[in-house]
């Protein structure tokens, strides 16, 4: 069975990616000012 | 067998090594000690799917499906001979022993997973933009993998259904029964109450880290450390779940919505506790508790909602793919011939819609928000100083008043807004680092670029400072 040759040019764009770690974030931990908009907009919703 | 060998969507991803400093590679050739191949990356959003390597360092390295045959066969006893053989009968193509040596000196030994005689030289490592900075471990692997396997039975079918329903029906309840009011109240009578806020809203943000540890370990994965650092200007926690790539979508996806069933589970948690205590304030935690799981779908930044988009189209890093798009773009709009970018043309059509409007949106956010930073830095941070030193002093009359509710609520405000102040800094200097090494290495062996650069760098900054000056955002430190 013949099969085509690779080309330089198909080599070369052969890549590779170095992936970010997965980092799961939550930014929960924030002034307590900023807990204090949430709680009043959650009010105003709420009420 | 396969077929084609086609490009694949992927950045570069390490610089080839400079003229007589290629390291020596051990004859015959293998992987690097430590480096493990995980296979095929699942549900691609690539028409041809990438597959991965892991370092020892940790490190996941997409690589092209040619590069990972070649890699593949490494097991040291092999000549470059029969690695040609072998991945040409994998692929159905010819590869010849010279391109196979090739590969492995040029585009494989470079990533740092093939041995070296000797002393390797420095791998290299993602530094992705706007990713988690300054972590610390407060869960070390080994314990974040122990806390994910007892938790997992938290997403059996049968409890997840349970969760969500019972969920869904205290919802109902804490936004229809007006009781909220009673808990602001509370807050009004005694402003300590926003510690026991503060408190509950941290907790339940460690909580969520632990779901997405839990999640990843339910689908064969083992994460890694949760910890917490700075995320742009926030303190943040995380959970590093890199292990997750080498799950199936659904596996990548259950990992990314684990923090946010267990921020229901910790609801559900609250609403026991108001069942049997009736504090208000408690289903206040609640709502807070909604509105930050709100934020976590933004697909904007690194948080959940990114990762979920990222997952649902099969492009592990979305951010990547912003200079390809951009510069596909820019060159559409100035009619200027480019080759088309295997990053782009590699996805598949939907994938390749999906990231295109998620950069056509994400990019002005984010330039926007980056650009109002920038313009208000000296007035923002000078709002933070005021804020810490106002907490500061409360804190010390709380202190001296026996006031220790009020002093813990103070000491929480004070420090928090001094890291958020320190956060601020970090993020534009980081920015700027990265503008000036990105500038200098782009512009190496051209004086007169570099001199423009410079130039160019200095006429920002001047106009910058002056811009500051005259909105007066130095002055009332």
């Amino acid at each position: 069975m013949s099969t085509t040759a690779i080309t330089l040019e198909e080599l070369e764009s052969e890549r590779a990616e170095l992936l970010p770690s997965r980092e799961t974030l939550c930014c929960g931990c924030r002034p307590c000012g900023f807990i204090a908009i949430d709680v009043n907009v959650a009010v105003i919703v709420c009420l | 067998m396969s077929t084609a060998t086609q490009p694949v969507s992927s950045q570069p991803a390490a610089p080839a090594p400079l003229p007589g400093t290629a390291p020596q590679l051990v004859d015959p050739p293998r992987l690097a000690e430590g480096v493990e191949l995980l296979g095929e990356f699942k549900d691609s959003g690539d028409s041809q799917p990438p597959s991965l390597v892991r370092r020892p360092d940790g490190q996941v390295i997409q690589l092209s499906k040619l590069l990972y045959l070649v890699a593949s066969h490494l097991d040291g006893t092999r000549s470059a001979t029969t690695i040609a053989e072998l991945v040409s009968g994998d692929l159905g193509r010819t590869l010849s022993a010279e391109q196979a040596r090739y590969v492995i000196a040029e585009k494989l030994a470079p990533l740092g997973i093939i041995a070296i005689a000797g002393q390797p030289p420095a791998a290299p490592t993602a530094d992705p933009l706007l990713a988690l900075k300054a972590r610390g471990t407060l869960l070390p692997a080994r314990a974040a993998n122990a806390a994910g396997t007892l938790l997992r039975p938290l997403f059996r079918p049968p409890v997840v259904l349970a969760v969500i329903a019972v969920a869904a029906a205290t919802d109902f309840w804490v936004f229809t029964s007006h009781q909220l009011a009673a808990g602001l109240a509370q807050i009004l009578r005694d402003p300590a109450g926003l510690v026991l806020v503060a408190a509950l809203t941290v907790l339940s943000a460690a909580f969520h880290e632990l779901g997405h540890a839990a999640g990843c370990s339910y689908g064969g994965g083992r994460p890694g450390r949760i910890g917490a650092g700075i995320y742009l200007i926030w303190p943040s926690f995380f959970t590093n779940v890199t292990d997750s790539y080498r799950l199936s979508r659904a596996g990548r996806l259950r990992t990314d919505l684990g923090g946010l069933y267990f921020n229901l589970i910790f609801i559900l948690a609250l609403a026991g506790l108001y069942a049997a205590t009736n504090a208000g304030i408690l289903l206040l935690v609640i709502v807070v508790i909604h509105l930050e799981m709100i934020e976590q779908l933004l697909p904007f930044a690194r948080f959940d909602g990114y990762f979920i988009l990222s997952d649902i189209i099969g492009v592990p890093d979305l951010f990547a793919r912003i200079p390809p798009i951009l510069k596909t773009a820019l060159a559409r709009a100035t009619r200027r011939a480019r080759p088309a970018d295997p990053r782009i043309t590699g996805m598949r059509r939907k994938a390749r819609v999906a990231v295109t409007v998620w950069v056509a949106v994400t990019v002005p956010l984010l330039l926007a928000a980056l650009g109002y930073l920038l313009l208000h830095l000296p007035a923002i941070d000078r709002a933070l100083w005021h804020a810490t030193a106002t907490q500061a002093r409360q804190l010390a009359a709380a202190t001296g008043a026996g006031q220790y509710a009020a002093a813990a609520a103070d000491t929480i405000s004070m420090l928090l807004a001094g890291l958020s102040g320190a956060g601020s800094l970090y993020l534009l200097g980081s920015l700027a680092r990265r503008a000036a090494t990105t500038s200098w290495r782009r512009t190496a062996g051209r004086p007169a670029r570099r001199l423009l650069a410079a130039a160019a760098a200095a006429a920002f900054l001047t106009a910058l400072a002056l811009y500051w000056t005259l909105q007066g955002q130095f002055s009332g430190w």
